[in-house]
């Protein structure tokens, strides 16, 4: 794309660009840690997670902002407005993410109480499928790259079947043991709170297709999306 | 996926008036290249570009003000709607074409005469004389560009002694006044401050339920705001049209796209 005849107008779309990245690296690492605190059962690691939130809070409010501002200023049009609105979607994206991470960070302390390590397994495998999403879609949104894009969507359907085997597992073990089933309810949460994670990588997936092509695909299927997005113009 | 994004087929509407195969000549430059444009009946119609790209020399086909000068040359067609009739034609008075279509200019013209002498003049060369018809149309017209309640008390005052704002509205009321079936503007607010602007953005919005209007602007947001479909023109060529809705969100060529986000240069 070539350049503005305003520079600052450059300057500030490559500034609102760089801080969705940055926001995206937060909540990756507050995800990332929220897990490691729920395997090991580090109390201070959840409660640093959950204080964290608020930066996260603020970064969403920060950068919608910033595309507020740049709106009243530049009334950009065509691709820059796809951008400017592709942004604010993507940080409530990358925000109801951070909030998962803080809910995980809750049930930590409960769920360490009585270590169901098989589980604990699966999570961890669970949330670095999800990471990768997070990170693919992000990379994705940087490079333009709407065949990243599509493959973050396919990922994602993938995915959901995995964490709803685990959901299931869990289900099967615990339901006869009545004792058990606050635990059973705290760990399907969390399982819950992963999936959902992978599901708002896929949602910034999908504002990307709506940056790039100026189609909304929110509520398409797959195939209409890879469609939308991968055919030539 | 997007239906409420879907308009209507631009083929399936009514035209008022269409330019075919045209192009046109200052000597030996060629100013209009091959231009096909369909003019929607009782739509607003934009034609942007940057300076040169000859969005005014388009307009002034139109109302062949081209005739006036010496060396114009037109080649191609533009035909004017439901009667059919080539406005660029020999054989078709320029006078007549000019009665048809009405021109509205960068900066305000008034006559230097009175208000009502004004808006008066185009019956008047008609032949007009009852004072009782002349005072209703010109009232209509004074009304249908929202002037009427400003000058209503003051009709016999000079013209020029108006405001910017008003003047240009006195310019669109003599317009009017002549009735018109295809309002052209060129420009018409580059001389106005942003309320009168917007006065005349809210006139050509009520304009449109009654009349066809083709208006060049420098302002892409005016073009964004007032039209319902936008011409891209660049060094002579139509680049793209289309609904203005679909040119300023996601237009095809990425001309077009460079030059509505301002990347242009």
């Amino acid at each position: 794309m070539n350049e503005h005849l305003s520079r600052q107008f450059d300057t500030d779309l490559t500034a609102l660009r760089s801080r969705v990245v940055e926001m995206g690296g937060l909540v990756d690492e507050q995800f990332r840690r929220s897990i490691e605190a729920l395997a090991t059962g580090r109390a201070l690691l959840a409660d640093d997670v959950i204080a964290g939130d608020s930066v996260v809070n603020n970064l969403e409010v920060r950068i919608d902002d910033a595309c507020a501002h740049l709106i009243a200023k530049r009334q950009p049009a065509a691709s820059d407005l796809r951008m400017v609105l592709g942004v604010s979607k993507i940080v409530s994206e990358l925000e109801r993410i951070g909030d998962k991470a803080r809910k995980i960070a809750r049930a930590a302390a409960m769920v360490s109480a009585s270590p169901d390590h098989a589980w604990i397994a699966d999570i961890e495998q669970l949330s670095e499928g999800a990471r990768h999403m997070l990170r693919d879609a992000l990379n994705a949104f940087v490079r333009s790259d709407l065949e990243a894009a599509v493959a973050v969507l396919r990922n994602n359907r993938d995915f959901a079947r995995q964490t709803s085997q685990v959901s299931n597992d869990l289900v099967q073990r615990y339901s006869r043991n009545a004792d058990q089933v606050p635990t059973m309810l705290d760990m399907l949460s969390v399982t819950r709170a992963v999936d959902r994670v992978a599901d708002h990588a896929a949602n910034i997936a999908e504002h990307l297709v709506y940056i790039v092509r100026g189609t909304d695909v929110r509520h398409a299927t797959l195939e209409q999306i890879e469609h939308e997005a991968l055919s030539r113009r | 996926m997007n239906d409420e994004q879907k308009k209507p087929d631009p083929s399936t509407l009514e035209k008022k008036a269409a330019a075919l195969a045209l192009n046109f000549f200052y000597g030996q430059k060629q100013a209009l290249k091959n231009i096909n444009l369909p003019i929607y009946d009782r739509k607003v119609t934009a034609l942007i570009g940057p300076s040169g790209c000859g969005k005014s020399t388009f307009l002034r086909c139109f109302n062949r003000m081209h005739d006036l000068y010496p060396g114009t040359r037109y080649e191609g067609q533009i035909r004017l709607y439901p009667d059919d009739v080539n406005l660029l034609d020999k054989a078709v008075d320029p006078i007549e074409v000019r009665m048809r279509l009405s021109m509205v200019f960068q900066k305000p013209n008034p006559f230097p005469k009175s208000i009502f002498e004004n808006v008066a003049y185009g019956l008047r060369i008609r032949g007009e004389k009852r004072r009782s018809v002349l005072m209703d149309k010109v009232e209509e017209a004074l009304k249908n560009a929202a002037l009427w309640n400003e000058v209503k008390d003051r009709l016999d005052e000079l013209a020029t002694t108006l405001s910017g704002g008003q003047q240009q509205r006195l310019c669109i009321a003599r317009s009017l006044a002549s009735e018109p079936e295809l309002l052209l503007f060129d420009e018409p607010t580059s001389a106005l401050d942003p309320i009168a602007t917007a006065s005349i953005e809210e006139l050509i919005h009520q304009l449109r339920e009654k009349i066809t209007i083709l208006i060049v602007t420098h302002n892409m947001q005016q073009a964004a705001r007032v039209s319902d479909f936008t011409a891209y023109m660049y060094l002579g060529d139509l680049i793209e049209f289309g609904w203005t809705d679909d040119v300023f969100f996601r237009p095809k060529e990425k001309q077009t796209e460079d030059y509505i986000t301002g990347r242009f240069g």
